[in-house]
This record gives structure tokens, C-alpha cells and sequence, in this order.
């Protein structure tokens, strides 16, 4: 098995030591770190996501499959940086106004990690201002939000208004998701897509970025 | 294990509840949904044209109380029949299994709040004709909240609402006013608590404020807050210990209680881990839950086999020995949890 294969394979088991290991071992044997990246950490992260798309792999699993790939990403950062390899995109994302679930905003995160994205994580409670406000800090291309429940799920509405009144439409996407949101809701308020978990939130931040 | 009262608050009057198309209940072709009246007799709830065309529909899934709601509300005929008939046949199902409380939310009946409001009245007066435990009433919205405990009829019990916590403080003048059982949630009013410490902060704020209302304590049925256990191996000795604790600083009267199946979210065999945590729940000092009846009452737990493998590694799960539930992920594939 190459090494790439390995990392890939190890960073599915979700063993990061390996993973580290195994990155530093490509690194020493001059692997590019964006084939490192790519065929290697971002491989694997792709198969956890379809895998638990698919309800193969369960939410502990994907949670070590992406602390493998943060133990990989550590040492990969600053060669990534040097040699010039961009993340896919940045994005802000955030639970909204009045709602306190984060175990899907945190999944969301992993998955778009794993999909090669920088991920500004807001965290809970956010207000709309807040989630525009560091999507322009962080030049974001991409805002996800999440909601869990009816009544805060409206305060989507709020954030997609946010980024009209600042003039960003059209630089930065809102992307959001969370059980009670759909597309024909996502339509309605105007937001740029809707994703129902989340490995479909990556494939739909890399749609909605123009990338592959 | 010795389990005198365990506390049902049965949760499955809720309209967040989805069933699978393809599955054994769903019937495509018919476009019904299958069920049995608890007499072994199979009949269908037909689904409204509405959820037919719906983002759930199409994304695999049906919302079944929101249509047996939506028929009974808005049907014609044999299908407005049948969605009475559902919700009832759903309600006393749940009390035959020992359902202390009926829990009731309609929050994803309808985006529009009014919608929701006449789904929380119309379903209550149907389940008050069906059950005869009280209810409790479940919203993040106090106009529905208030609504549904303003449609209880006081001499079959005193309603629950579900639930108040310093976020929702608002929700003062509706126990005021209807002086009802409440679930006193440990939540802050800016975020979640993440310690013991931070729970019993919360709760001692709150507690005082329902008991001035003229609350007494056993009316109180406290929720630590579960956290999922797959986000992070703590989470249910944190909850356990957060009962622990409430226990020792309130005494006997109170009650305390959890959405118990919180912790298994993300989860394979998620009814065995539900379980295993309700027996935990009561050995730390708790007397009931916010759970399905039909998979958690006293009579189950009473039966479970504390020695049996699949037990132990739930429970090693659950208290955070097996990190991350490998243990138990691997012996769920192996086909050995039963």
C-alpha cells in the first residue's frame, strides 16, 4: 500500500497517531504536500462522509476520522502555506439567534474540513451581524447555518438580509441546514442552498464555491 | 433492578417524528401510512396531498403525526376519521405502556405560528377524548404553550409544561397563571452549561422563581440535560452526576427526570443504550424520563438483565470507560448487542 493509501486508510480507523506519523513520513520522503492533502486527508475524510451519508459509519467515528486528519493537518499546514496551496474556501458557520444545538453545526464543520475548506467555526447563539461580520474579517466565500428547531429557524432569514445589506450577495453564499429546514424553506427566504446532512453540506460548499 | 415509579413523560405525540418511505409502515403505491389499533386490526392513514409534495416526501420521509394532524383537522370524511383515529390509537398505546404524562408538540406542524396554535388546541381536546393521563405541553413558544395548557381539562390531571428554564423566564406568568407540573430545564439563560456546577448555578435560580409562583416541589420535575454521548465519552456520567447532585441539594420531593434518548443520538441500537441510561438514571437518584413508553417504563427496566453483555457494554458506554463507544460500535456489528 503507499503511503498515501495508508494515510488515508489510518485516518478512516480514525487513528490519528498513524496519521501523524504517516504524514511526517511522506513529508520526509519529499510526497507534495497538496498529494499528501488531497489523496491522502482529504480521500479519507471523503469516504467517512459518504459512508456516514450512507448510516455506515457512526457520529463517534467521524468525530476521530476528523481528529486523525487534524492531527495530519497540523504538520501539513505551514507546507501548504509555502508551497502556496489555497483552501477550497472559507467559511463561517454558526447555530442561530436563540438556538443552542451544535452537534450538527460541529459535524457540518468536520465534513467541510474534510473537504478541504478553512472552517471559522461561530459557535451558538449567533447574531446575524456577527456571522457577516466575520465572514467579511475572514474574506468567507460561504456562510452555513444551522437551526434545530421551528421558531429559531427563522432567524435564517435574518442572516441572508445581513449579507444583502452589507453587499456581499453574490461574494458570500448562505448555505443552511438543521432538521426542521428544507429547500422549499431555503427558497423561500432566499438563501443559496440547503443541505440535508451533513456530507451533503460539503458537496454543496464545494458546488456553491466552484470547485471540485 | 429494583424500580418502583419511573416517570413516563411519553414522547411520541410529536411532530418531528418521521417515518421512512420503504419502510414496513409507509405504504408508496396506497400512499397511506400503516397502523394497527392495538387489537391486532391493520389499518391506514391516508397522506395528505400537502406533505405528498413536501421537501420530507421527496427526501424520503413522512412526518406521521403531522399527518394524522393535518387530516383530522383539514380531511374529509374516512381520512379525517383516520387521523383521529391514529392520534388515539398512538395515545393509548402509550398509556396501556405506562405513560405518566402524554407529551404533545406540534412546533413542526406548520411554519405559520396560528397554524400551530389551532394544532395544539384541535390535538389536545382529541387526545383528552382518548387517554386519560394528563398532558404535557411542548413548545419553544409561549402562545402555544399557553394555548394548550388553556385547552387541559383540569380534573383528569395536572398538565406538564414543557419546559422553563432561565432562557425562557418568560414563561413565568403562564405557570403563574396555570399552575401547572413543569420541567424545570438546567439550561442558562445565555447557553448551555457545560459542568455540574454551572447546572446547579442554573437551577437554583430557577427553582426558587417556580416554587414563589406558587409552585409546589413535587409539581417540579427537573432536567439535568442530557448531551449526546457521541460527541463527547463525559456526557453521560456528567448527566448522572448532575442528577446525582440535584438529588442531594433538593431532597426527596422533587422529581428529576432527562430526554433520555438524547444520549444515544449518532448511535447504532439506540433503544438498548436508552435504556441502560434510564437504569443509571434511577440508580443516581432519578424517577423518570422524557421517553418512548413502548421501550422505557418501570416494568421494562425492572427486567433488564444488569449481568448481561450487552448491558455491560452499554453501560461502559455510557460512563465514559469505553472512549468513544468503539468497544460497543464493533460488538453492534458483530451482531452480538442482540
Amino acid at each position: 500500500m503507499s503511503l498515501l493509501e495508508q494515510i488515508k486508510e489510518n485516518l478512516i480507523k480514525g487513528k490519528a497517531k498513524e496519521v501523524k506519523e504517516l504524514v511526517e513520513k511522506a513529508i520526509a520522503e519529499k510526497v507534495k504536500p497538496a498529494d499528501i492533502l488531497n489523496q491522502g486527508l482529504l480521500a479519507g475524510m471523503s469516504i467517512i462522509g459518504e459512508r456516514f451519508k450512507n448510516n455506515e459509519v457512526y457520529v463517534p467515528e467521524v468525530l476521530i476520522a476528523a481528529r486523525a486528519m487534524k492531527s495530519g493537518m497540523e504538520i501539513l499546514k505551514p507546507l501548504l502555506a509555502a508551497a502556496g496551496v489555497q483552501p477550497k474556501g472559507t467559511a463561517v458557520i454558526g447555530t442561530v439567534k436563540g438556538d443552542l444545538h451544535d452537534i450538527g453545526k460541529n459535524l457540518v464543520g468536520m465534513m467541510l474540513e474534510g473537504a478541504g475548506f478553512r472552517v471559522v467555526d461561530a459557535g451558538i447563539n449567533v447574531e446575524p451581524d456577527k456571522m457577516v461580520q466575520l465572514a467579511k474579517e475572514n474574506s468567507a466565500n460561504l456562510i452555513g447555518c444551522s437551526a434545530l428547531l421551528t421558531t429559531t429557524m427563522t432567524n435564517m432569514k435574518l442572516v441572508v438580509e445581513a449579507v444583502k445589506a452589507t453587499g456581499l450577495t453574490g461574494k458570500v453564499r448562505v448555505m443552511i441546514g438543521g432538521a426542521p429546514v428544507t429547500q422549499a424553506f431555503a427558497d423561500e427566504i432566499g438563501a443559496d442552498g440547503y443541505a440535508a446532512d451533513a456530507a451533503s453540506a460539503a458537496d454543496l460548499a464545494k458546488k456553491l464555491s466552484g470547485v471540485r | 433492578m429494583q424500580i418502583k415509579n419511573f416517570i413516563v413523560i411519553g414522547e411520541n405525540i410529536h411532530c418531528t417524528r418521521v417515518l421512512k418511505r420503504g419502510g414496513n409502515l409507509v405504504d408508496e403505491a396506497a400512499q397511506v401510512i400503516r397502523y394497527d389499533d392495538g387489537s391486532g386490526k391493520h389499518k391506514t392513514l391516508p397522506i395528505p396531498e400537502i406533505l405528498l409534495k413536501s421537501a420530507d416526501w421527496e427526501n424520503g420521509k413522512i412526518k406521521h403525526c403531522v399527518a394524522a394532524i393535518w387530516q383530522g383537522l383539514y380531511g374529509q370524511g374516512a381520512a379525517q376519521a383516520a387521523g383521529c383515529d391514529y392520534l388515539r390509537v398512538m395515545a393509548a398505546k402509550q398509556e396501556r405502556s405506562g405513560a405518566t404524562f402524554l407529551d404533545v408538540n406540534v412546533d413542526e406542524f406548520s411554519l405559520d405560528l396560528a397554524e400551530r396554535i389551532k394544532a395544539m388546541q384541535w390535538t389536545v381536546a382529541l387526545l383528552q377524548s382518548a387517554a386519560r393521563a394528563p398532558l404535557s405541553i411542548d413548545s419553544s413558544n409561549s402562545d402555544i404553550m399557553r394555548a394548550g395548557l388553556k385547552a387541559c381539562a383540569r380534573e383528569r390531571g395536572r398538565p406538564m409544561l414543557n419546559s422553563i428554564s432561565l432562557e425562557r423566564l418568560a414563561l413565568l406568568d403562564v405557570v403563574a397563571e396555570y399552575k401547572p407540573a413543569v420541567v424545570a430545564s438546567a439550561a442558562g439563560a445565555k447557553g448551555l452549561p457545560s459542568t455540574v456546577e454551572e447546572r446547579l448555578n442554573n437551577l437554583g435560580q430557577l427553582i426558587p422563581q417556580l416554587t414563589t409562583k406558587g409552585l409546589q416541589m413535587d409539581w417540579i420535575h427537573v432536567d439535568p440535560l442530557v448531551y449526546t454521548i457521541s460527541t463527547d465519552p463525559n456526557n453521560g456520567k456528567m448527566f448522572l452526576d448532575a442528577v446525582k447532585a440535584v438529588r442531594a441539594k433538593y431532597g426527596a420531593a422533587i422529581h428529576i427526570i432527562g430526554g433520555l434518548s438524547n444520549v444515544s443520538f449518532g448511535m447504532p441500537a439506540r433503544k438498548l443504550i436508552n435504556q441502560v441510561f434510564a437504569c443509571l438514571t434511577v440508580a443516581a437518584g432519578g424517577d423518570g424520563g422524557i421517553v418512548d413508553p413502548l421501550q422505557i417504563n418501570a416494568g421494562i427496566l425492572q427486567k433488564l438483565d444488569e449481568t448481561a453483555e450487552p448491558f455491560q457494554l452499554a453501560k461502559a458506554l455510557l460512563l465514559g470507560t469505553d472512549e468513544f463507544g468503539l468497544n460497543f460500535i464493533a460488538a453492534h456489528r458483530a451482531g452480538s448487542l442482540g
